[in-house]
Formats: C-alpha cells, sequence, structure tokens
C-alpha cells in the first residue's frame, strides 16, 4: 500500500528515455536508457525492481502538434462525444492525444476553450510503452512537457501576457508560447553537438523562425512584441539575452537556483537534465488532461479504485473503533456511576433499617399523629374570650358605654346577620369542616347611659369607640348596625311643641369581624 | 470481453469483499457498543431511581420519629382526656359539676345532644371524626363568670370547638354588687369532638 507512494515519471526522447524515481514529493534518482535494444532490456529490468510504482509519462518529442478550440459549454456525455469528434478530426490516426480545458469565455455564450495537443507519429515511443505493457506497469498517464510549462511559469511568478520560453532540455530547445499564462503553441528544436557561438546562433534563429510563425499565425502583431524567458540553468543564456535583446526581442532571465534548492534537486543533476524541474512539477501538480488511451491506464485506474476502497475501509474502521470506543467508555464511566449509586442506596438502607429497628413504640404513624395533635389544639385555641378582651380594651376609653348583649359566632359567612338563628349558625359551621378557616364575629348591644338629649354628643361617643375597636390589630371590619339616632323612623312635630321626654338612655349595635390571620390570638 | 471482465472482477474482489467485512464487523461492534452503552444506561436510570427511594424512605422514617418524639406525649394525654376513642360525656358533666363548684358559678343548665358524624376533611387513617353538641346557660354574677366556665373545661378533659356564645343582661336585672343574683344570663354552644376508629360502625 505504501509502495503506492512510489512513483517513477519517465522523460521520453526520440533517443533516449530517462526515469527519475520520487518517493512522495522526495526525489531519489534517475537513470537514462538509449532507445535501442539494450535500454529496452534495461528499463524492463528497473521496471520489474518497481512493480507497484506508478508511472507517469513525460514526452519531449517534435511529432506533436497543438491547435485552440473555442467549443460550446457543455457538461457531461455530450461533452464527452463533442470532444472525441473534435479529437478525431484534429489527429485521426494518433493513438496519444487529448483536449485540455483552458479557460472558459467571459462572453455571454460562455464558450469553453481547449488546446487539443496530440503526438502525432510517435514510433519512438512504441517500444518503451510495450516494455511498460508488458511489465504490467502503473501507467497513470502520458503528457507533453510543454503542458508542464505553465505550472513552471506560475511557480516561477512570471506571467506576462504574452510570454515565450526558450529552454535547452534533452530533447533539444524546447520554444513554449503561452498566452495570458496558458499554452498556446510549442516546437522542439534537436540540437546536436553545437560549439557556442554557433549555439547562441541556433536560439536566435528558432526565436526569429517561431516570431515569424506566431505573426503568420496572428497569434502575436507588430505592435505587442512577447517577452523571451531564458533560463539560469542554460551556460549561453547571458550570451543568448543579449544577441537577442540586440535583434530588438524583450528578454528576461528566469533564476531557476531558488525552485531547484526548494525542491531540493541537485544543482549538477539538473544542470545535466534540466527536464528534471518539469518532472518535479508533474510530481506536485495534477494534469487533468491525459494523452495515453483509456486502455493504457486500466491498470493504474484499478490499482487507484483498489486503493481507494482500502482507504475508505481503513477510514470506515477506524471511525467505527473511535465510536465503539466511545460507546464503551461511556457505558464504563456509567457503571462506574451505578456501582457508587448502588453503594450509596445500601448505606441509605442499612440507615433506614437500623432507624426503623429503634423507632419508638407508636398506636398510630406520626403523621397522623401529628394532625391529631395540631386538630386538638387549634381546637382549643378557638374562644370568645379574645373578643371580650378586645371590647374590654375599646371600653376603657368610653365609660358612658355599657355593654347590654354580647353575641360571639364562628360563621364562613361574612354577611352574617345577628337575627339568624343559631342552628343556622351551626349548620354552616359544620359544612365548612373543622378545617376550614371560620370567621368570628362578634355582635355588640350597647347604650350610652346619662343621655342629656345632646344627639350629637352620643354620636360621638359611640364613634369614639368604633375608632377604638379599629385601632386593635385583630378586628377585620367594624359594621354599625344601628346608631344612636334612628334614622329609619318617620320625625313628625312642630318647634312649639313642647320637647318630648327624653329617653334616659340611646341604643347602639356594633358588628365585629375579627381577622382571620389574628385567630390563633382570639 | 469476458476475460477483462473476469480479470476485473478478480482484482476488486479482495477490496470489495474486504470492505464489506470492514463494514459489517464496524456496524456489529458500534451496534454491540450502543447496546452496552443503552443498557448501563438503563442500569443507571434504575439504580438513580432507587437511590432516590431509598433517601425518600430514609427521610420519612427520620420525619416518622421526629414526629412520634414529638407528638407521642401530646397523643397519649389526648388518650386519656377521652378525644380519641369513646366519648365520656359523662366526664365532661363531672368536669361541668366541678368547674361550677369551683368558682361558685350558678346553676349551669345543660344539654347534650345525639352524637353525630362530623363531616371534616381531616383525614386520618382508621379514624373519623364525630362531634356531640352541648348546649349550655347559666347566670353569671359578672363576665368572668363566663371565662371560668369556658377556661375550667379545657382543663383536663377533652378539646371541643365553641360555637355560637350570647351573654345578655339579665331581664330587669339592675347591677348590685352587693347582692348575689344573676346580673347577665350566658348561653354558648359548644361541639365535644371524639375521633373513633372507623371500623367500628355507629348507630345515629
Amino acid at each position: 500500500m505504501f509502495a503506492y507512494r512510489q512513483k517513477i515519471i519517465v522523460y521520453v526522447t526520440n533517443q533516449m528515455l530517462m526515469t527519475s524515481l520520487w518517493y512522495g514529493k522526495q526525489y531519489q534518482s534517475h537513470q537514462t536508457y538509449q532507445n535501442e535494444e539494450a535500454g529496452h532490456a534495461a528499463f524492463r529490468q528497473y521496471l520489474s525492481r518497481h512493480k507497484k510504482a506508478t508511472i507517469e509519462v513525460v514526452v519531449d518529442a517534435v511529432e506533436e502538434e497543438y491547435q485552440l478550440e473555442v467549443l460550446p459549454h457543455v457538461a457531461g456525455s455530450a461533452r464527452r462525444e463533442m470532444l472525441t469528434r473534435k479529437l478525431t478530426q484534429f489527429s485521426r490516426n494518433s493513438v496519444y492525444k487529448t483536449a485540455w480545458f483552458m479557460y472558459q469565455e467571459t462572453t455571454a455564450r460562455k464558450e469553453d476553450a481547449y488546446v487539443l495537443l496530440s503526438l502525432t507519429t510517435p514510433h519512438f515511443l512504441q517500444h518503451w510503452m510495450a516494455v511498460l505493457q508488458s511489465e504490467q506497469a502503473l501507467l497513470a498517464g502520458v503528457y507533453a512537457l510543454p503542458m508542464l510549462s505553465q505550472f513552471m511559469v506560475r511557480e516561477i511568478k512570471i506571467v506576462p501576457p504574452q510570454l515565450l520560453i526558450c529552454e535547452r532540455l534533452s530533447a533539444g530547445l524546447r520554444q513554449t508560447y503561452l498566452q495570458d499564462g496558458r499554452l498556446r503553441f510549442s516546437r522542439l528544436t534537436p540540437i546536436d553537438n553545437l560549439q557556442t557561438s554557433q549555439l547562441v546562433n541556433c536560439y536566435v534563429a528558432e526565436v526569429e523562425k517561431i516570431h515569424l510563425y506566431l505573426r503568420s499565425q496572428r497569434l502575436i502583431n507588430d505592435a505587442f512584441t512577447f517577452q523571451v524567458m531564458l533560463s539560469s540553468i542554460d551556460a549561453e543564456h547571458h550570451a543568448v539575452m543579449e544577441k537577442l535583446e540586440q535583434q530588438g526581442f524583450n528578454c528576461r532571465i528566469a533564476n531557476r537556483q531558488d525552485t531547484l534548492k526548494k525542491h531540493d534537486l541537485k544543482q549538477s543533476d539538473v544542470t545535466l537534465y534540466p527536464q528534471l524541474h518539469y518532472l518535479q512539477l508533474l510530481n506536485e501538480v495534477g494534469i487533468k488532461a491525459n494523452l495515453a488511451p483509456t486502455e493504457m491506464t486500466k491498470d493504474y485506474r484499478l490499482k487507484h479504485l483498489t486503493n481507494k476502497m482500502y482507504m475508505i475501509a481503513a477510514v470506515i474502521a477506524m471511525i467505527g473503533l473511535c465510536i465503539s470506543a466511545s460507546l464503551f467508555v461511556q457505558g464504563v464511566n456509567k457503571n462506574e456511576q451505578i456501582n457508587h449509586l448502588t453503594n450509596l442506596t445500601n448505606l441509605l438502607q442499612k440507615q433506614h433499617t437500623l432507624l426503623i429497628s429503634h423507632l419508638p413504640a407508636s398506636p398510630i404513624a406520626g403523621a397522623d399523629m401529628k394532625t391529631v395533635v395540631t386538630t386538638a389544639q387549634m381546637l382549643n385555641e378557638q374562644s370568645p374570650i379574645a373578643m371580650m378582651q378586645v371590647i374590654s380594651m375599646a371600653l376603657k376609653d368610653t365609660p358612658e358605654v355599657k355593654i347590654s348583649r354580647l353575641r360571639w359566632v364562628q360563621s364562613n359567612e361574612e354577611n352574617m346577620l345577628d337575627g339568624e338563628s343559631r342552628a343556622l349558625s351551626e349548620q354552616a359551621n359544620q359544612a365548612s369542616g373543622l378545617d376550614s378557616a371560620l370567621l368570628q364575629i362578634g355582635f355588640v348591644d350597647a347604650k350610652v347611659n346619662q343621655f342629656d338629649g345632646d344627639y350629637q354628643q352620643t354620636l360621638a361617643i359611640a364613634n369614639r369607640l368604633v375608632t377604638n375597636l379599629r385601632l386593635d390589630n385583630r378586628v377585620k371590619k367594624i359594621e354599625v348596625m344601628q346608631m344612636p339616632v334612628d334614622a329609619t323612623l318617620v320625625s313628625q312635630g312642630s318647634t312649639s311643641d313642647q320637647l318630648a321626654i327624653k329617653p334616659a338612655s340611646v341604643v347602639f349595635k356594633l358588628k365585629i369581624i375579627f381577622s382571620a390571620a389574628e385567630k390563633e390570638g382570639l | 470481453m469476458i476475460k477483462p471482465l473476469m480479470n476485473l472482477c478478480r482484482t476488486l474482489s479482495l477490496p470489495v469483499i474486504g470492505l464489506l467485512v470492514i463494514v459489517i464487523a464496524i456496524c456489529l461492534l458500534v451496534g454491540f457498543a450502543s447496546i452496552y452503552k443503552s443498557n448501563q444506561y438503563l442500569l443507571l436510570k434504575r439504580a438513580e431511581i432507587a437511590y432516590s427511594n431509598a433517601r425518600e424512605r430514609l427521610q420519612l422514617s427520620m420525619q416518622e420519629q421526629h414526629d412520634i418524639e414529638q407528638y407521642l406525649p401530646h397523643y397519649q394525654r389526648l388518650l386519656q382526656t377521652g378525644f380519641i376513642g369513646e366519648e365520656q360525656r359523662h366526664a365532661w358533666i363531672a368536669r361541668l359539676h366541678q368547674v361550677g363548684m369551683q368558682h361558685q358559678l350558678f346553676n349551669i343548665d345543660y344539654k347534650i345532644g345525639q352524637q353525630t358524624a362530623y363531616d371534616s376533611k381531616l383525614m386520618l387513617d382508621g379514624y373519623k371524626m364525630h362531634r356531640s353538641a352541648m348546649t349550655l346557660r347559666w347566670g353569671l354574677l359578672h363576665e368572668d363568670d363566663f371565662i371560668h366556665l369556658l377556661s375550667g373545661l379545657r382543663e383536663g378533659i377533652s378539646p371541643f370547638i365553641v360555637r355560637d356564645c350570647e351573654i345578655a343582661q339579665a331581664p330587669d336585672a339592675e347591677i348590685n354588687s352587693q347582692r348575689l343574683q344573676e346580673n347577665l344570663i350566658a348561653s354558648c354552644v359548644i361541639d365535644w369532638l371524639t375521633l373513633r376508629d372507623a371500623s367500628v360502625k355507629v348507630d345515629f
């Protein structure tokens, strides 16, 4: 499973094949093989040693073709059919071809722009692919080297509107034209055993050629000259730059040293095989377009699917184990709580048993006993004596008043009248029950003695008594049932008449309702 | 066509079976763990209820002990005075005579009615309340005689409810402290209450 992380990125040219071994993102080693019988055999042996490694092939050859196509924006099977038809039209005989999505137009139709790529006559590739197939290598994809150029410029952060990358690789001089950082065209010129001065002239001549080609294709115009980017890895880059600038080209050097350090690539290796930088890019970025037909990558996809299933199984197992562990831990924690509670319950039961065994003998339950005793106490608290005390206190300030009759009754009717029979009050009391809050009502018949005919004074005396009674907080309400002056009678006579004989005393009647809250005190 | 398909099946069979086995095993494991946790949860709830019940029982017993210790002497006194059990109307009449003699009261007329069931909300297991209404009428030299009788009746015998009392001047009476005469007439209705075993049927 972990061997799956091993990746072999193969760089193929017309003459040779170079393997680079990667473990994760780390570069390990490289090997080169000539395109001949011995080279094929050695490559076969190499593959047999790395059966589980994923293989990716980068082709750097002159047999290549590029075409930008703007197609309607469709999806799903319609898109697949449209691209297949376009690719067939573009390169009918080629096995290695693809449509690489570039961008979506910002126009109203939102059409999709694709670069169609194909390897036109890849005879040099057949031997190597045969070895790969015979060894059942896990071929993940086949890519053209210029496909990596746009990732390279993004990495070194040089993205002018129109850029020509001019770089010497193992296959020869590679010139790749990018528009807005996207691949538009590329061309390889094989270079064999040229002197430095010849090499510089070759560079300049090739740049001029491609300049003319791009103009002819109306990809550039006179007013807008592209920028030529040279690699710092090329030994001749200064001389080339000088010569190109003399010709009027706008040049810049891409410093690749920092990038190499970042990826732990040796300077000597990259100087010898500049394409290593591109291979490293392929190891890091994923390119969705793939030149290889689906049959060739079938084993890899199957292996990929298998590994995904193993991964899913592992993830499910991990999640399941975590959930199970969590549930078990919660269960165990609850078990501890259960044990703790059981111990406490046993302790309480022991205390209860001990308490019960030492409980004093009782004829009835304690709660009932309490009710009986408190009821009996409550019965004894109810008496007219307290009412007599209240009236007695109030009479101290009114010695003229004499009580002729006093009635005290318990009732649940606040509006009860003095004339109501005792039987009625008994009935009411009984119906309301012992435990109802009964009102204590007092009826007082009083008279003012030594009446001298001054009714105003008599009224004042009666009112004083009422006021004194009200001062007692045990009194809830007082109603004067009859005043000393009886206003209900008809009074008739003449001022010329002699005054009638004055009565010796005048009578008044009060009804006093005592506060229920003060019942205990009454 | 068939051969690649068979190859595909052969290649994928192991991971598919492995995945299925893992999924089934994990489902079983999670299910078992879930059941274990649910059982423990139920057991915990039961243990909590048992603990709560035991604590409540202990508290009730402690309350019972407290009530018995506090109220048993009072209860025994009520048993002796006849508040609980058979009514002791002879004791009441005796007490009435005793109070009259003690405070030198005028003649006390009394009438005790038939014992009846008392409709009370007071709920006591196995007990039912009964009342016997007593009507009293007696002459007073002064108001203290009224107080002496009611207070005296409360001492040593069963509790009662005073329902209705009236004190009025005796007809044609003129207050003269030098003469022993009935200056006031008092009358009262009181309910003598008794608690009796509910199982004992009383015919009224």
